[in-house]
């Protein structure tokens, strides 16, 4: 009985999800995918030559269409080290990943990216190879037997192409570190360094792997990080010592010592630190040509003639510098590139002679930083000279396809997949919107006349705007066909980065309920880009070569700060990112305007006026504004200076400095430190910081692995929770409380998990709760009176979510303002754990305008679906046995398992991978949240956690209203017509 | 008596730390093997978008043209193994292996983690359903307006009132008969006419109606 009520009441409640209709499918949502930053780049050579095929630090491998950047296929390999692809190889028939240092070979279909086979080299534990670097792997090209060559570690491995199956495995000496392998086809080489004494050769037969050979070859000069060698056509080994300035070249065949040709002799004189060489075509092509890069933007083309080095060209400011061969031609190109323009220049060489019709010289729009990659693809042409496409990679990850003619065929902006800082902005209101802002915020008093005037051509503006939106919106929905879902599941393909056609005219402006929003991007590699939140379309992207990318991984080291908005018309929105620079390793700081990117600062290209001279270990910006509404930034620097921004607004800062507080937080020794500002005097440098407490949590080896404060923006509606008894249950609403969670391991090895709830401006901590048995990942949201985060339990190999609801009791101490000072009571802690029958991959909570709407709980699972999940599924108070009273409150039944129904999937089957977090923002509507994922997918779509109850609904029947309205006068004309016949009949008789 | 229950209970606990012990120790790593299957469905329609999640995604498995999958570099212990695919839903199962290598799979439950209800090693997932992500809109049809109770209330009346009785010819002289049948059938006959009794009552009143009740009596005495 108890049971059926329980299912009855579940039916009843996935009613109530917000779900999606069919119709509804990319109306306004939009999903685009992307790889990475590219670690390895192919052409295509056989088949239909369309595709390009990429392996990129994001555990990618994938296949893109080379007539326009869309992918083909994309697999995602497991994140972290074990996933790590450490070489791709490529030739006609074949495609193998070579993964995990070494220990996961995978072959893939080109065409489809269907696997053909999958072997594991070696059965031991995959997590001690992280010391020994990349693994590297070579085709062994036997004709009998075609195989490939893995060297990992002290290990040396050969597959067989055909099905993966291992032919022969050698376990090197340890003492040697062995870096190079190379492969002739009937043998396989490997040379290994003992630094500063000699080199190691180790030859063995490719078929059976029987030992062929055995050398070592002489050389003290060798140390192991800065030595860069490779092999040149017949088996020349070349190394660059930096310690005499030479190239030290040995033959592998007829093993001896090494001959010497000091860098002098062949006319180059200076180089950076480490000069690396280049191998530009593989040995076994016999190709005599290699290249030097001695500085970033120098490179020399070298020869290798009977053992000896020649100098064939000395390439200044070049960035990049690769070889291709086509049917015998072999070509080698370099890419230059000066800071000053924004123009690459090509320049190909022939046999040491550059061909000059071949030259070629692109300008790449927006600022993209140097050439960081290229390859080139040779195309015959009918001509004497063959032309070519060149795959461009720059230093901001975007990578780009040229033309012969100069000409950008695609481009892809592969900095996205990387996210330092996100935030989304709402967009100005319109030019003649502002016009109307102006009549009422009119500085000089004018006649009735002329204000009259004036309303009149504003009203008449809007008319012609009206009538021109009307006009475009019928051409639109004439023009567009529906996207079906069939379409959107076999296509896979994106919305891409081209603009779209239609609107490209029309400015970017704030619509009725301010659901397109611009969103503003500070990505790892140092590009800033604002989207359009409508379809994803880049507006505008700034490149700062100097901002430095965060090393921990999943912690951004990058803030980004709205500090003023676009709601104070006639001054323009400001954004603010603070970084670290990358040369100096102070603090940066850019201001710009996020609706078209333009600086806020004078800026010239290499500039070094955003580097502040301090490094600032804590930035804060405060809800206190200037005259201008400017909200003020806080910075606290290494040596507990403080430094306000704007300058102009310390003066303000005096007066309230006392009630300002910062913390800061060491994330290995889990201590906190709390600051109050104090002004001491005049001037600029008048604010000092004094710590006001330490909290010292208690040590755990992998340290403080969350911090999650509230959102200074957020609002709650209601103060309290009416029980079912009429009475109110008060929220504990501190606006300055953390969250703080420490992970570390028991004395029996066991991981837990501590939460701490810390005031910050106090340093007291309001709550602690430990999970014994628990580990991470772990996912926290904290707002309103609430925290919820989710854990792995290893005990039960269940993933769990514990939610812990704060309450002051059913009195409320102080109900107009929260003071941390003179706080209510210790709070009253409701908590209750669930499981979640899924693992993670971010976590992130609906934000509404007013926030009457109840929230919902977004899960991104790992399977690739976001899950919109009630927050009453996660409520303290889910009682096991209801009351009555219970029931009346709407209180669920607690159940263990949270549900996860299929309706409540807003991204239906637009699966989105590799997510790094989900960005909500509040619409106009108070029914409507933004949302967008990000990560290596972007995913963007609104959620409507309670319906839209503030609009009519979209599929509003209004032809069945005024069908039924014009029936009703009809009928009514109708039956007063017929009455008045009766009365006069009536009248007759 | 309390010694030897002591030395039992040492006994017993002894080995399941050793067993721990080697746990941490171990440091081979499996594979895990497994085929999908989709019926009546073009491979290339399921399979790219098709992954093998070991541990929530900490181990990755990706499909072979016949759907198999091998996840490699797996160490022991307990995993959920599941198979993500944005249109087909497939159950997941837990996969135990030993130190020694030894596979064991069995259904998820993640309420009851020690029971064991095994399932077939190497696993086999087998699509049973399609996600169904999308809410029905609601339509105007005719048929709903007329299910809604209150049209029902208004309606049937209406029906029994008008309707009816012009189905039944009353022209008809085998329904006239039947009707004056039912008449006689009708206990409620024994009541008496509130007209008549008037009638009766201020003017003499007549006798047939009466008579007329007697016999009717005297049969259902008989």
């Amino acid at each position: 009985m108890n049971a059926a009520f329980l299912l009855l009441l579940l039916l009843g409640l996935s009613g109530i999800v917000n779900s999606l209709y069919e119709d509804q499918v990319g109306k306004f949502d939009w999903r685009q995918q992307f790889i990475g930053k590219a670690k390895v780049l192919y052409f295509e050579q056989g088949g239909s030559k369309r595709n390009i095929f990429v392996a990129t630090e994001s555990n990618v491998v994938a296949a893109l269409n080379s007539r326009n950047g869309h992918l083909t296929w994309r697999q995602i390999f497991q994140p972290g080290p074990t996933g790590r692809i450490d070489a791709l190889l490529y030739n006609n028939e074949d495609l193998i990943s070579v993964s995990g240092g070494g220990h996961v070979l995978r072959s893939w279909e080109p065409s489809s990216g269907f696997l053909r086979w999958e072997v594991a080299t070696s059965t031991e534990t995959a997590t001690v190879k992280e010391s020994h670097g990349d693994a590297d792997a070579v085709f062994v090209n036997n004709d009998e037997l075609p195989s490939l060559a893995v060297l990992s570690g002290s290990n040396l491995y050969v597959h067989s192409l055909k099905d993966g199956q291992q032919i022969w495995d050698q376990q090197l000496p340890a003492t040697t570190n062995y870096k190079w392998l190379y492969s002739d086809g009937s043998s396989v080489y490997t040379l290994g360094l003992v630094p500063n004494s000699h080199f190691n050769l180790l030859k063995y037969s490719a078929v059976n792997g029987a030992l062929q050979n055995k050398a070592s070859l002489q050389a003290a000069w060798a140390s192991l990080q800065d030595t860069s060698c490779i092999l040149v056509s017949t088996l020349q080994f070349v190394c660059v010592d930096t310690l005499t300035n030479s190239l030290q070249v040995a033959s592998l065949e007829n093993i001896n010592v090494f001959s010497t040709t000091p860098l002098k002799t062949i006319g180059l004189d200076k180089h950076g630190p480490n000069p690396t060489l280049i191998q530009l075509f593989a040995p076994s092509s016999g190709r005599v040509e290699f290249a030097l890069q001695l500085t970033e933007d120098h490179h020399a083309l070298l020869k290798m003639s009977a053992g000896q080095v020649t100098l064939v060209k000395d390439l200044p400011s070049v960035w990049q510098i690769t070889g291709s061969t086509l049917d015998g031609n072999a070509i080698v190109t370099a890419a230059s590139w000066l800071p000053s323009t924004t123009e690459t220049i090509f320049r190909c060489y022939k046999d040491g002679v550059e061909i000059a019709p071949m030259m070629e010289k692109v300008t790449l729009e927006g600022n993209h930083g140097n050439p960081s990659k290229m390859n080139v693809l040779l195309i015959d042409k009918k001509s004497a000279n063959p032309g070519y496409k060149v795959l461009l990679e720059t230093a901001d990850h975007a990578l780009t396809l040229l033309n012969q003619p100069g000409r950008v065929a695609w481009q892809r902006e592969e900095g996205l997949a990387s996210v330092a800082a996100i935030e989304m902005v709402e967009l100005p209101v319109s030019d003649t919107e502002a016009k109307f802002e102006e009549e009422f915020g009119g500085r000089a008093r004018e006649s009735i006349g002329s204000m009259f005037l004036r309303r009149l051509s504003t009203q008449f503006a809007q008319l012609q705007v009206y009538l021109a939106h009307l006009k475009r919106r019928f051409s639109h929905t004439f023009l567009q066909d529906p996207i079906s879902i069939q379409e959107t599941m076999k296509g896979g393909a994106t919305v891409h980065t081209e603009a779209a056609d239609s609107d490209e005219d029309e400015p970017l402006t704030r619509d009725e309920f301010s659901l397109r929003k611009i969103v503003i991007v500070v990505s790892r590699s140092g590009k800033i880009f604002g989207l359009d939140s409508e379809d994803g379309s880049l507006v505008w992207s700034t490149y700062l070569a100097r901002l430095k990318s965060p090393t921990i991984p999943g912690h951004s080291q990058v803030l980004l700060f709205v500090r003023r908005t676009t709601a104070h018309f006639p001054h323009p929105p400001h954004c603010t990112v603070i970084g670290i620079d990358r040369v100096s390793g102070n603090t940066l700081m850019y201001s710009f305007n996020p609706i078209t990117g333009d600086s806020f600062d004078p800026v010239n290209a290499e500039d070094t006026s955003h580097v502040l001279p301090y490094r600032a270990k804590q930035a804060s910006m405060l809800a206190l504004t200037d005259e201008q509404e400017l909200k003020i930034v806080v910075l606290l620097d290494t040596d507990n200076k403080v430094h306000i921004y704007p300058k102009q607004a310390t003066g303000i800062l005096q007066a309230r400095a006392s009630t300002i507080y910062l913390f800061t937080a060491n994330r290995s020794d889990n201590a906190l430190q709390g600051y109050r500002l104090a002004a001491t005097g005049q001037g600029s440098e008048s604010i000092s910081a004094d710590v006001v407490w330490n909290v010292r949590l208690p040590a755990t080896d992998k340290g403080i692995v969350k911090l999650q404060g509230k959102k200074h923006t957020e609002h709650v509606h209601s103060q309290g929770r009416v029980l079912g008894d009429r009475s109110v249950l008060y929220k504990y609403l501190n606006p300055n409380l953390v969250a703080v969670v420490t992970e570390g391991q028991d004395t029996s090895a066991k991981g837990h998990v501590s939460v701490y709830l810390i005031d910050v401006v106090t340093g007291h901590i309001v709550f602690s709760i430990d999970h014994k048995k628990t580990s991470s990942p772990l996912f926290l949201v904290h707002t309103e009176n609430w925290i919820v985060y989710h854990y792995w339990n290893s005990r039960h190999r269940r993933h769990e979510m514990t939610v812990l609801e704060l309450y002051e009791g059913k009195v409320q101490k102080n109900s107009t303002v929260f003071s941390s000072v003179d706080p209510p009571p210790a709070p009253l802690v409701l908590r209750q754990s669930y499981i979640l029958p899924s693992a993670l991959q971010s976590m992130a909570i609906t934000r509404t305008e007013k926030g009457i709407t109840s929230s919902n709980l977004l899960l991104a699972l790992q399977s690739g679906g976001i899950l919109a999940l009630p927050k009453r599924f996660l409520d303290p108070r889910r009682p096991l046995a209801p009351t009555t009273e219970e029931k009346e409150e709407g209180l669920i039944p607690y159940l263990p398992e949270l549900p996860i129904p299929h309706q409540s999937i807003i991204n239906y089957n637009k699966t989105v991978l590799g997510i790094e977090g989900l960005l909500t923002s509040a619409a106009g509507l108070e029914s409507t949240c933004l949302l967008l994922a990000y990560g290596l997918d972007y995913y963007f779509t609104r959620v409507t956690p309670s319906n839209l109850f503030d609009v009519l609904k979209e599929d509003f029947d209004y032809t069945l209203i005024s069908a039924v309205l014009v029936g009703l006068v009809f009928a009514a004309w109708l039956t007063r017509k017929l009455a008045a016949n009766k009365a006069m009949n009536q009248a007759w008789r | 008596m309390l010694r030897t229950f002591l030395f039992v209970l040492v006994l017993w606990v002894s080995p399941c730390l050793m067993e721990e012990a080697e746990d941490s120790k171990v440091n081979d790593t499996f594979v895990i093997e497994g085929k999908v299957l989709v019926t009546g469905v073009k491979a290339s329609e399921w399979i790219p978008h098709t992954r093998v999640l070991v541990d929530g995604g900490q181990y990755v498995g990706f499909l072979r043209a016949d759907g198999a999958f091998k996840v490699t570099g797996v160490p022991s212990g307990s995993y959920v193994v599941e198979v993500a695919n944005p249109t087909y839903i497939f159950e997941p199962a837990r996969v135990d292996i030993t130190a020694k290598g030894k596979m064991r799979a069995r259904r998820v439950n993640h309420i009851q983690g020690n029971a064991v209800v095994t399932v077939p090693y190497p696993l086999r997932f087998k699509s049973k359903q399609h996600f169904s992500y999308f809410q029905k809109r609601e339509e105007f049809r005719v048929t709903d307006m007329l299910k809604n109770p209150m049209v029902l209330m208004m309606v049937l009346p209406l029906i029994f009132i008008v309707v009816l009785p012009k189905l039944i010819n009353t022209q008809d002289p085998e329904v006239q008969k039947e009707m004056r049948n039912m008449n006689l059938m009708n206990p409620k006959t024994e009541m008496p006419d509130l007209s008549e009794m008037a009638a009766r009552m201020f003017g003499g009143g007549s006798a047939p109606p009466k008579k007329k009740e007697k016999p009717a009596k005297l049969k259902k005495l008989k």
